[in-house]
């Protein structure tokens, strides 16, 4: 399912990956004896012979993969990944209060891989040094400015005394971890020499500038310590702290979470589950919904549309309905049960006058307000008009692409890519076509059908939804046919339109399968190996019996043997 | 090696900041008063257009040798025709049997390497956005041939080349899977090339302190890469090296102004702050003042021989925005496969805009004993040729200038057979110097002799 491996022929004649046939066959043998709630490896039980005398080894999922997976199995490198765009920004808004977004307005788009920013290959090219060294220069004079509320010293404190209190507790944060002596003396002399010319303000200043430049700042690497199993390292307290701190809340880790690290108690699968537990709880979770859902959905490029024929479309109107989009996701991890069913079925909806329109509704609201919505047409996710925006050209739907959508980002079943040879253009738009009739093509020949028959009937279901998303009874005056059939699926059978369609993926444990999947390379910046992949399913297999709540699915991951270890090949 | 400066080493930009002395204020300067002492340095520039050129039948030219006709789409270069070497539809980029992805050609146009795309891709999106060239392109191998003593030894630069796969969608290799990505914003080049460094040589304010971070940064870089593996340790060496190169350029301090400073003024750009007169991230408007102020900043850069090889795209591969400027409201990509007449009239859009513009610039700016454009290669080419199809058969490539001396411009090269590109880049590395047959891994007949290089 999530490998291409090699292509057959079925008995139905669909030339399919062979994965896919084994997916049906759930892999039913990964989950480990005496697996409670956690899924995963936690609370399983130690091996013998953890060679980490360290404290926190706490009451299991401790020093070694504890699940039945061998999770070294087809091992993937894990590089060391610099932080990204939105990252970086929400990492100086956390340590200094800098609320510009300076690394969005002037460094180059991430590296994604998977579909998200992940930062794990690329390498530092020309002029990035140069841009890192001027946004993090901006980002240091701008702090000065707010410099009470940045320092906190105490009245009485020398400045001297003050600034190396600054460095202690700032330098941890944007380390991540306690300086060593080495740092803590590089940025000390940074400040004294500047301070002894220009003032404690700028040596203030160059300490923060100098900060943000350092690798310790902007790389993220895993590297552990070795267990009894070879191959297979598992990640130290600092690294855990980052690594949950970027994957729950897209930024830094705060000092109670840096404590948990000193302490040991991030070596173990429960003092993780501790933190997690905490981090979905605050605030900034938010901004981790926010980068997952953006990225999976696929949203972050703003369209173009004919806004002579769609005029209740406009930058402005993107923008809200991103934010219109996060409001959801956060609605319902954070007020619901934050279940499979409530994100693809929850009728409510967070609306404003901009984009009220796209929804058929009136609003005067100047903010996103929470309305009601009609469960049959506007439920869930995935009848989003954002989503379905994103999806479309820019005058038409595009069933073809929406088709792709349900198969590779919610079924994680990627079809390979167009044959390299001669494919004939589709027929121009026209309105005494509809959308269906103008792909009829995909479906006669049968050189297209092999493939399309696979994602156009999906995509086609979403029919009703035009291209900014808005609800249509008919296209051009014509009926509007959305029926179709979901197959190689848990949850197959025919639909009459997307409503049904939606109804079907909703119970699918594929579905939450690859949703766990995705969550996992959102986390860690590549696709899973062969051995992850058993570590995930297992995951997915005991939180879907009780209907997958996602926010669950969130900490059993940070609490698995994928997240807690590492492999190296 | 050595010149009549005596002990200066001009073999790397180290060596020869070193051997002049740190404190030197001219260092930048230098390369101009060699150049005072010499002929001016010749240059390279590469304009890219993206999404192929529309109708291939109206782009290339008529005629042979000196007797030729402009392609329809050509036409605003009429008044340079003097100083083009145009080709027929003569030559073939990466052929794999039919279309090809974008990002494939994107990756094969300047290196001639077969792409890489990973296996395990999610979807075809993904997919693409993995796609990589395995080895570097032509700019990069010939700025490190060219590049050593300019303040920069390349410039990688962008217009309206804003994708939804920005790395994938990459032209300039540093090397295999090592793309360098192109500065959208012509203001952040502006700054990076001509503020910072006044231009008289007096120190900037900042260069103490960019000299002490620079150097920490570096120290914690080299700790770091002695703790992560081979892949990891290579990216960091990638960092130390941007770092390095910063610290160099902050290492000026004062001293004597520049010998060439006549020549070497700033350009003006448009109002940075009224985006309803100009914004460079807004190419659907504003692509003509985007390619014309990227021009004149990448010229002005050559004058002041701050570097001396650019690779300008215009555009880029699966661009989604739409060229309103010609009243097209349809993505720039979607025009490339459903209106291939619009996209004949946003060819020669860019071709009237952008690259008969650099050639006006180069052909009008004085240089030694004519204008910086006898000094100059220049090379305007495309991703594709019939972007619909997706077919590097039939690619694009117009030559122009002198190549301080090497070319013979003003006429038409036919060959009467077909050639894979990769021969014109062969024959670029030669004009720059470098002896060679072959290059990346498409084959080569070996260079073109109708060039004399």
């Amino acid at each position: 399912m999530r490998h291409e491996g090699v292509v057959a022929r079925t008995q139905h004649g669909f030339r399919l990956n062979v994965a896919l046939i084994l997916v049906l066959a759930a892999c039913g043998g990964a989950a480990s004896p005496g697996e409670g709630e956690e899924g995963g490896s936690g609370g399983g039980e130690d091996d013998t012979g953890g060679d980490e005398p360290g404290p926190g080894g706490g009451k299991g999922g401790g020093d070694n993969p504890s699940s039945s997976c061998n999770l070294a199995e087809g091992a993937v490198a894990t590089t060391m990944r610099r932080l990204t765009i939105k990252e970086y920004d929400n990492a100086v808004a956390d340590l200094v209060g800098e609320s510009g977004k300076p690394a969005a307005a002037a460094l180059g788009e991430d590296e994604s891989v998977g579909g998200f920013a992940s930062n794990s290959l690329v390498t530092v090219a020309q002029g990035d040094a140069e841009k890192l060294a001027s946004v993090a220069r901006g980002v240091a004079e701008r702090a000065v400015m707010r410099l009470g509320d940045v320092l906190k010293c105490g009245s009485g404190q020398g400045e001297e005394a003050c600034a190396l209190a600054f460095i202690d507790r700032f330098g941890k944060l944007a380390y991540r971890r306690k300086l060593t002596t080495e740092e803590r003396d590089q940025l000390a002399q940074l400040y004294r020499d500047k301070a002894k010319t220009d003032g404690h303000v700028q040596g203030v200043r160059l300490v923060i500038e100098a900060a943000l430049q350092m690798p310790q700042f902007l790389y993220r690497p895993v590297i552990g310590v070795k267990t009894s199993k070879s191959g297979i390292n598992r990640l130290t307290g600092d690294e855990i702290a980052s690594r949950l701190s970027f994957f729950l809340w897209a930024s830094v880790p705060d000092e109670p979470l840096l404590a948990a690290a000193e302490s040991g108690a991030l070596d173990s699968a429960d003092g993780v589950k501790t933190q997690a537990e905490r981090m979905v709880k605050d605030g900034k979770f938010d901004r981790a919904l926010e980068s997952f859902s953006h990225q999976w959905l696929d949203l972050t490029h703003e369209p173009t549309k004919d806004t002579v024929r769609y005029p209740s479309f406009s930058p402005e109107v993107w923008e809200v309905g991103k934010a219109s989009v996060t409001k959801f996701w956060s609605h319902v991890l954070r007020d619901t049960d934050g279940k499979l069913e409530r994100l693809f079925g929850e009728p409510v909806a967070f609306v404003d006058a901009k984009i009220a329109p796209l929804y058929g509704m009136t609003s005067s609201a100047t903010s996103l307000q929470k309305v009601s919505t009609d469960a049959k047409t506007r439920g869930g996710i995935l009848t989003h008009p954002t989503l379905l925006t994103a999806l479309a050209g820019t005058t038409e739907s595009a069933p073809v692409r929406r088709g792709l959508f349900v198969r590779s980002r919610l079924l994680c079943q990627p079809p390979p890519p167009p044959p390299p040879d001669g494919v004939p253009p589709i027929p121009a738009e026209s309105p005494s076509q509809t959308q269906r009739q103008r792909l009829e093509q995909h479906r006669k020949t049968p050189s297209c059908a092999a493939c399309h028959a696979f994602f156009d009937p999906l995509g086609l279901s979403f029919e009703h939804y035009d291209a900014v998303g808005a609800y249509r009874d008919k296209e051009h005056g014509l009926e509007i046919d959305a029926s179709g059939e979901l197959t190689m699926t848990d949850v197959d059978g025919t639909f009459k339109d997307s409503t049904e369609l939606i109804g079907r993926l909703k119970k699918s444990e594929l579905v939450a399968d690859c949703l766990s999947a995705q969550f996992f390379r959102f986390a860690v910046g590549r696709i899973e190996s062969e051995g992850e992949t058993c570590v995930i399913k297992s995951v997915t297999k005991s939180l879907f019996q009780r209907g997958y709540s996602l926010r669950e699915a969130l900490v059993s991951l940070a609490t698995s043997d994928v997240f807690r270890f590492v492999t190296n090949p | 090696m050595r010149n009549r400066f005596g002990a200066i080493d001009f073999a790397n930009r180290r060596s020869f900041l070193r051997s002049i002395g740190a404190g030197l204020a001219a260092a930048p300067f230098i390369p101009l008063l060699e150049a005072q002492a010499a002929t001016p340095p010749t240059r390279l520039i590469i304009m890219v257009g993206s999404n192929g050129v529309g109708r291939v039948n109206q782009f290339f030219p008529s005629g042979a040798g000196e007797a030729f006709t402009l392609g329809s789409t050509c036409k605003s270069l009429e008044p340079y025709k003097k100083h083009l070497i145009l080709f027929g539809n003569e030559f073939d980029g990466r052929i794999s049997g039919g279309a090809i992805p974008h990002p494939e050609s994107a990756a094969n146009l300047l290196t001639a390497t077969a792409p890489f795309s990973p296996p395990t891709s999610v979807d075809v999106d993904s997919r693409n956005k993995g796609t990589r060239a395995t080895g570097p392109s032509v700019d990069q191998v010939i700025a490190k041939q060219i590049g050593k003593g300019t303040k920069f030894e390349s410039l990688s630069l962008g217009c309206g080349s804003i994708s939804p796969n920005q790395l994938g969608a990459s032209i300039v290799y540093r090397g295999s899977k090592d793309p360098i990505t192109c500065e959208q914003d012509v203001f952040v080049t502006y700054d990076r090339l001509f503020s910072g460094v006044d231009l008289t040589g007096k120190p900037s304010p900042r260069t103490g302190d960019d000299a002490k971070i620079l150097d920490a940064v570096s120290k914690n870089l080299a700790t770091l890469k002695g703790r992560v593996g081979a892949e990891d340790a290579r990216r960091i060496e990638a960092h130390i090296e941007s770092v390095a190169a910063l610290r160099e350029r902050v290492a000026a301090v004062g001293g004597a102004p520049s010998a060439g400073a006549g020549m070497c003024t700033p350009p003006t750009l448009p109002p940075r702050d009224n985006i309803s007169v100009f914004h460079p991230r807004n190419p659907a408007r504003y692509l003509k003042e985007i390619m014309q102020a990227t021009v004149d900043v990448a010229v002005a850069a050559m004058a002041c021989d701050l570097t001396r090889v650019t690779v300008i795209q215009v555009g880029a591969t699966t661009a989604l925005w739409p060229p309103d400027f010609i009243g097209v409201k349809m993505q720039l990509h979607d025009v490339s496969h459903q209106r291939p007449d619009d996209m004949t009239r946003y060819t020669a859009y860019t071709i009237e805009h952008g690259f008969a513009y650099l050639l006006k610039k180069l052909s009008t700016t004085p240089e030694g004993a004519g204008m910086m454009i006898d000094n100059t290669a220049v090379v305007w080419t495309n991703e594709f040729g019939d972007g619909n199809a997706h077919s590097m058969r039939d690619l694009p490539i117009i030559a122009a200038g002198g190549a301080g001396g090497k070319w013979k411009s003003g006429r038409v090269i036919r060959f009467g057979r077909r050639r894979r590109h990769v021969d014109f880049l062969v024959t670029l590395m030669r004009t720059f110097g470098m002896n060679v047959t072959s290059f990346g891994n498409d084959p080569s007949a070996g260079p073109i002799t109708e060039l004399g290089v």
